[in-house]
């Protein structure tokens, strides 16, 4: 839905309704986050992180401990909203994974796992556009993308990301302004 | 020299309280002054307010990896709320040589943010490192077209301290021959990469009087007098353990010491200069120590002000007599007016189709430059507004960051993407001239006072129509120059944080006429000759270039006047 529908759509409906399911939702976001929970589930986030950036022939985001950057990065939140999603999203990952495979989501196979954070991935996207925007702003960021960036740069920030997945230079000692990119050359780990 | 320095540190100041020359600042100008003052054989005391920071051995996080930081290279939502000033400036790498909100504060008026790094080499380790001439089209400016009060010096005056400057603080960069740009002798430029290079050449197809060159940076393409070279990390901002780019630290500091002349005195907050009615000239400064909050005296034959411009311009409101009620040496009502800062955060980005089998090796810590182009002569005239802007830009290939944000997929083909170079992209912001407005202006607060006792500064400062004309031109101009050079996806940008260019300027101005202002030709003040102030408040205009190399020069010049009359006995 594009941002004119979406207003045209608003109109139509009436805000009530809309302001309604957001109130709903809006409520899930606000108290102190459950934070013991990242600590006690690190094997989950470990795996939620794998399935972002899994191992190849370089080292995944587990073997990169991408996750324990995401569990620092959330305890120094200080947007609570962020850190509520996120830590209700891994809940529902849990349930998910239960309902559908009757298994925890750190016992199902690789594709089943991308299965899982594919189905959060769709939820993440649920509404595009201008709503999008709006739902961002109101609920804050979904649990895949929180889950996306913080892997991200944990996993590109880390030693074996930036050693092994991407091209780290410690000292590179010289520029060159312009060099031809070889086969299979990485990009930097560094700006 | 390290150690030396120490033995130097004059902590306790028992045994001497009287010098030739005292220099209140360590950073790049106060720096330089203490050199060049020491180098002259003046007994130099060098007052800096906050603590002292060795070169290398206080450059903590210089040889540290992004995963030794604890929250990598991201700043905290704990930083954003306890410094909300700071941390627009700072990451986790550099973050120590920035003040604490929180211990210094002041109130602004209007958004401004003024960011501040308290220590010895003061902002001098964090610099841009961009340095580029004034030239007559800007001295002349203030003259031509009446804003603000006529420069007292011209680019004549100027030239020669602009040569010894660079010579001493070691300038790579492009010698382009470019009139209203003048240029030195300089160290080997960077290079551009082929994206740059692209782009230079189609505004050089597409445009007169259009310039796209490498950066002049103070960076050290090669040894220098046993300095660098600049081992291209890209990490300057938390000190170069191998001196490869100029600071105080690195450079003035060490030169001033070999002397034998120069004493450093940290922890030394400057409360007011001490005026003497009978000689009429100042007799000193009072200070208070930040750690013990004890006031003392220390006395000189001349004193140099490079505490920064607002810092210095509230170092003379506060020293209020009844021979200068409203300040130090402010008969003419102008200290603390005329406040500028290049406005900032404008232009646009592109993304480009070719090149794809190039890249780059080694992290430049530069980019590259298109000089100013508006208002050189009456064929550039532009109609809405008067003055210009220069762009600071930059080409790269997408990389993991930029990768991270565009990208929504997962799994093998994510990674896949995050390690490969993405294709190749142009930054362009504009920084711009700020005239010269009286309401643009710093004050003490009557009431309110930091835990030193010493009064809160205001600030009121608001880019003014000829600034947002500047900035709309500078929006559609560098899309401009993105179309007739084939990029695509082009992006324009403008957000705007008043202080954030960090080129504070103005508050203390020189001008021909001690009515309108408070330097002399010289950076002398009209009102009491033994003080020179040669920071950013001397400025009677701001250009568009970074200004640092413009104080410099202006500071060795005024130090070389100074100990010229001191042995002629004028002062």
């Amino acid at each position: 839905m594009n941002r004119k529908k979406f207003i045209a759509t608003l109109s139509i409906l009436g805000i009530g309704s809309v302001a309604g399911y957001y109130g709903f939702q809006f409520a899930k976001t606000k108290g102190t986050p459950d934070l013991n929970f990242l600590d006690n589930n690190k094997d989950l986030l470990a795996d939620l992180c794998e399935t972002i950036i899994p191992k190849t022939n370089t080292p995944g985001a587990k073997e990169a401990m991408a996750h324990e950057f995401v569990i620092y990065s959330l305890k120094h939140s200080k947007e609570e909203a962020l850190v509520n999603n996120f830590i209700n999203g891994l809940k529902d990952v849990q349930s998910y994974s239960l309902s559908k495979y009757d298994k925890p989501f750190t016992q199902l196979a690789k594709n089943e796992q991308i299965q899982v954070v594919a189905h959060f991935q769709e939820i993440g996207k649920n509404f595009s556009g201008g709503l999008g925007k709006v739902r961002n702003k109101i609920l804050g960021k979904s649990f895949f993308s929180i889950l996306k960036e913080k892997t991200s740069v944990g996993y590109c920030t880390s030693m074996l990301g930036a050693k092994q997945g991407l091209a780290y230079e410690y000292v590179p000692t010289r520029f060159i302004g312009c060099t031809d990119l070889l086969p299979g050359q990485k990009s930097w780990a560094t700006k | 020299m390290s150690d030396s320095l120490n033995v130097n540190l004059n902590i306790k100041a028992e045994a001497q309280i009287t010098y030739d020359a005292i220099v209140v600042g360590s950073g790049i100008t106060g720096g330089l002054a203490a050199k060049e003052l020491c180098e002259k054989g003046l007994k130099t005391l060098v007052l800096e307010r906050g603590r002292n920071v060795e070169h290398i051995k206080d450059y903590t996080t210089a040889m540290k990896h992004p995963w030794e930081f604890e929250n990598r290279l991201e700043i905290t939502d704990e930083d954003r709320t306890t410094n909300p000033v700071q941390s627009m400036s700072y990451d986790p790498g550099n973050k120590h040589f920035y003040v604490n909100d929180q211990d210094h504060p002041y109130i602004q008026q209007k958004p401004y943010n003024w960011i501040r790094g308290y220590q010895v080499g003061g902002r001098s380790l964090t610099w841009g490192r961009q340095v580029y001439r004034f030239s007559d089209l800007d001295f002349e400016a203030n003259l031509k077209d009446g804003h603000g009060v006529d420069w007292p010096i011209r680019y004549k005056d100027l030239e020669p301290w602009y040569n010894y400057v660079e010579q001493f603080i070691g300038v790579s960069g492009c010698a382009d021959a470019i009139p209203h740009l003048p240029h030195g002798d300089y160290l080997p430029a960077m290079d551009m990469n082929c994206i740059e290079k692209h782009l230079a050449e189609s505004i050089k197809k597409n445009y007169d009087q259009r310039w796209l060159i490498s950066s002049r940076v103070a960076n050290l393409t090669k040894g220098f007098k046993d300095r660098g070279p600049c081992n291209f990390r890209n990490l300057c901002s938390r000190g170069c353990p191998y001196g490869g780019y100029f600071s105080s630290n690195s450079a003035s500091l060490p030169a001033a010491n070999a002397t034998g002349n120069l004493t450093i005195r940290p922890h030394a907050i400057v409360q007011e200069i001490i005026y003497d009615p009978q000689t009429k000239k100042a007799k000193g400064v009072r200070i208070i120590d930040e750690l013990t909050k004890e006031t003392m005296e220390f006395y000189a034959k001349i004193i140099f002000l490079n505490a920064s411009t607002i810092a210095t311009a509230s170092i003379l409101l506060n020293s209020k007599s009844s021979y200068f009620p409203n300040g130090f040496g402010n008969s003419s009502g102008q200290v603390g007016l005329n406040l500028m800062d290049h406005h900032k955060g404008v232009g646009a980005t592109g993304m480009y189709e070719g090149f794809k089998d190039k890249y780059y090796a080694g992290r430049r810590p530069a980019g590259v430059y298109i000089p100013r182009f508006r208002n050189l002569n009456e064929q550039t005239k532009h109609p809405d507004f008067v003055r210009g802007y220069g762009y600071q830009a930059d080409g790269e290939r997408s990389e993991w960051p930029d990768v991270m944000k565009d990208d929504d997929s997962f799994g093998e083909g994510y990674k896949q993407k995050l390690s490969t170079p993405g294709p190749w992209t142009m930054w362009m912001g504009a920084w711009g001239e700020c005239l010269p407005n009286s309401e643009n202006k710093i004050w003490l607060d009557a009431e309110k006072k930091d835990k030193w006792g010493m009064p809160l500064v205001n600030v009121n400062f608001e880019h003014g129509a000829n600034d947002m004309a500047m900035r709309k031109d500078a929006k559609e101009s560098a899309q401009e120059m993105l179309e007739k050079a084939n990029f695509k996806n082009i992006k324009p940008f403008e957000f705007l944080f008043p202080g954030t260019a960090i080129h504070e300027m103005g508050t203390a101005r020189m001008g021909r006429d001690p009515k309108t202002s408070v330097l002399n030709a010289h950076n002398q003040m009209h009102d009491v000759k033994n003080v020179f102030i040669t920071d950013g408040s001397a400025m009677a205009s701001s250009g568009c270039q970074n200004p640092s190399l413009t104080y410099m020069a202006l500071t060795a010049r005024a130090c070389d006047y100074a100990v010229s009359e001191l042995k002629k006995g004028n002062i």
